[in-house]
């Protein structure tokens, strides 16, 4: 793992998370993606805590791919959490949805997400979405550092 | 008949029984001057008779004095005569008698004097000249007298004949009136009658009226309040005959003892303003109870003294039993309701968690697939390959039957949310979306003039989608392939029409049309799940409209659904 992580994925279920990759790796995104599994590790990760603890001082991810439904933690937490804290609430979100209402309900909270994919079965759509998120983001999102 | 009861037979107005009264008087009056006026006539003919009785008497003297004097103008007995005293006495006598008789006549009285004064020249001296001047005054006095008897005759006549006449008269108007007395009566009577008739007629029909009324009717007696009247109806209700309720029992003897506490507890006036609204429980004879409602009312006399009460009694029973029943029904409905309804809510959200957590494996299976044909295509070889092929589109197709399902449960749980739609404006807007989504249609969609309809937008649009949809995509393989969005009005309501001249569908199907995941198309003619036309049947029942449609193989096909019009 490169210290430099471009984007962090936040996505319990492994096939997903592996196609998820597969698919920006494919639109030409960077390399440097990390994968956590579920919320807490997220959140230790993104406020240098627990086993990444070792990353204080280091930048933050310039994208976060956050998944709904999270054991431990949940989205929606997380995202709370983030938008809570200086240092975390201006990195992008990306929220990963699975349906309409999944994408109606984060909408409610009105906690300022950047954007909603929802998951969707059929492959090409799936690539086509994640794709056009990471290469947005990489190409003309200039966070403030 | 305009009204229930007979009408009342006309009255003699007062008019006209003054006008009896007059030309009874009249009569009366007009016989008692006839009577008068012929008892005048007769007495006037009797005395008519009577002076013709002494006329005669007096023509019979002068007759008798007459046969005395005739021989004294013969110059030859003459002076015998008159020389003979007896002869003249005997004319004096007479002619004293005929003074008596005559002295009401002056005239008489006077050829008298003149007789008079003749017979005593005779006395001393018998002249020719005076013995005529005795048989002529005689001559003249029987003259006289007998033009008396013919005038008094005729007179006494005439009067006996105007007698005759007056009774005559009076006789008839006596007959006349008699006839008219004996008809009036008749006529009297016989209105009398009609009129009794009449009455006795309008008294049985409120009788009838009292006795069958739907609601208990009783008077009461003051001031022990036993029965002085009821109805036919109230001895129904409480199973007695009249006999064992008149003058010995009260209506208060039949409550239930809760119920004569109740009205025990209430003053008079309490009683009088509660009209109504009080409900007593009254003690059959069998036994059994009945609610009814009570409003009395005072009845009074010509002095306005309160001689008894009058009340009026209504079974609520009915009433009651049917507001229980219905209470009853109400409360199984609302159970009812409520199960149902979470029986729905538990197979919606089943349904709907379901095709959510089938949608997880399905994305990894595809998308795994491609993987493998991207990555390891080479290694598979076109058998391979086609294997593969077949993995995946099946995969694709369970996908898509999962989403339709997912829409199609969503829409069973959704609330009908109902506003004035722009239905025109809402075809156009699913026309350019599609093409949208497309990049181009490969029918031409022409969409005419269509009536506002009251319905929820979103569903309604989910309709449009589909049937548009549907019909150009089953005109794919038409070359003017025309797709038809209008309207008519049928009845009163608005029905709609997509109509294309693509393929069509074999009618034979028809059953099949609108089920859940039923085709009538092979997947490989034309793609789809067969839930599009199922997910419109549902929209268009639960706006509580129709859907139905025809086709024709080859031809193309059409499809009708109504909506509630705007405003409704």
């Amino acid at each position: 793992m490169s210290d430099r992580v471009e984007i962090l994925l936040v996505e319990d279920n492994p096939a997903d998370a592996e196609l998820t990759q597969r698919a920006l790796r494919r639109n030409r995104v960077r390399n440097d993606i990390h994968w956590v599994q579920d919320g807490a590790e997220a959140l230790d990760f993104l406020f240098s805590e627990g086993a990444y603890a070792s990353r204080a001082g280091m930048a933050s991810p310039r994208l976060v791919l956050l998944d709904l439904k999270l054991p431990k933690v949940d989205g929606m937490d997380v995202l709370r959490r983030m938008k809570a804290d200086a240092k975390t609430k201006g990195i992008p979100v990306v929220m990963m949805t699975s349906s309409q209402e999944e994408r109606d309900l984060v909408a409610s909270y009105e906690l300022g997400v950047n954007s909603y994919v929802v998951k969707p079965m059929e492959f090409e759509e799936f690539t086509k979405v994640v794709g056009q998120v990471g290469l947005y983001w990489d190409l003309v999102n200039k966070t403030p550092t | 008949m305009s009204s229930a009861l007979p009408d009342r037979p006309p009255t003699p107005s007062a008019s006209r029984i003054d006008a009896t009264l007059l030309a009874t008087v009249l009569a009366g009056v007009l016989l008692l001057g006839v009577a008068v006026s012929s008892l005048v006539q007769l007495r006037q003919s009797s005395d008519e008779r009577a002076w013709v009785a002494h006329t005669r008497a007096v023509i019979d003297e002068l007759t008798e004095a007459k046969s005395l004097a005739k021989a004294l103008e013969s110059p030859a007995l003459g002076p015998v005569i008159a020389a003979d005293p007896p002869k003249l006495s005997a004319l004096e006598s007479s002619a004293g008698a005929l003074r008596k008789l005559t002295a009401d006549n002056p005239d008489q009285q006077r050829r008298l004097d003149r007789l008079g004064s003749a017979l005593e020249r005779l006395h001393t001296a018998a002249t020719l000249a005076d013995a005529t001047l005795v048989a002529s005054t005689l001559d003249e006095m029987q003259t006289h007298e007998r033009a008396l008897l013919a005038g008094r005759g005729a007179r006494a006549k005439a009067a006996n004949e105007r007698a005759e006449i007056l009774v005559l008269v009076g006789n008839a108007l006596a007959f006349a009136l008699v006839g008219y007395s004996v008809w009036q009566s008749r006529r009297e009577i016989r209105a009398r009658k009609a009129a009794q008739d009449l009455a006795d007629e309008q008294r049985r029909a409120a009788e009838d009226l009292y006795n069958q009324a739907p609601c208990g009717y009783h008077v009461s007696r003051s001031p022990d309040l036993v029965y002085d009247r009821v109805n036919d109806t109230e001895l129904a209700w409480l199973g007695r005959s009249r006999e064992e309720l008149i003058g010995k029992k009260r209506f208060f003897d039949f409550l239930t003892p809760e119920s004569k506490a109740k009205i025990d507890a209430l003053s008079m006036a309490d009683r009088l303003a509660a009209k109504g609204s009080i409900e007593l429980d009254l003690v059959r004879h069998d036994g059994s109870t009945l609610t009814v409602t009570v409003a009395s009312s005072p009845a009074r006399d010509a002095a306005g003294e309160v001689t008894g009460w009058r009340t009026t009694l209504f079974d609520i029973d009915e009433r009651k039993k049917s507001a229980r029943e219905t209470e009853a029904l109400r409360k199984e409905l609302e159970i009812r309701a409520a199960s149902l309804e979470e029986v729905n809510k538990d197979l919606e959200s089943f349904s709907y968690s379901i095709s959510h957590d089938l949608r997880a494996p399905l994305r990894a299976i595809g998308g795994f697939a491609r993987i493998l044909e991207e990555d390891h295509g080479e290694a598979l070889g076109p058998e391979g390959l086609r294997v593969l092929g077949v993995v995946r589109s099946n995969t694709s197709r369970m996908s898509q039957l999962v989403d339709d399902l997912l829409a199609f449960s969503r829409l069973g749980r959704k609330s009908v949310a109902r506003v004035d739609v722009d239905m025109k404006r809402l075809a156009e807007d699913v026309v350019e979306e599609l093409r949208n989504q497309a990049g181009a249609l490969s029918a031409e969609v022409i969409v005419g003039d269509l009536p506002r309809a009251h319905a929820d937008a979103r569903l309604v649009r989910q309709v449009l989608v589909n049937l548009v949809s549907n019909a150009v995509k089953y005109s794919s393989g038409k070359e003017s392939a025309r797709v038809e969005v209008t309207a008519t009005e049928e009845g009163g309501a608005a029905v709609y029409h997509v109509k294309d001249n693509g393929a069509g569908f074999d009618m034979q199907g028809y059953e099949k049309l609108f089920g859940v995941f039923q085709r009538l198309h092979r997947h490989e003619e034309f793609p789809g799940t067969g839930v599009g036309l199922a997910i419109a049947h549902r929209v268009v029942s639960k706006h509580g409209g129709k859907i139905w449609g025809e086709g024709a193989v080859g031809v193309g096909a059409e499809f009708h659904f109504t909506l509630p019009k705007e405003g409704a």
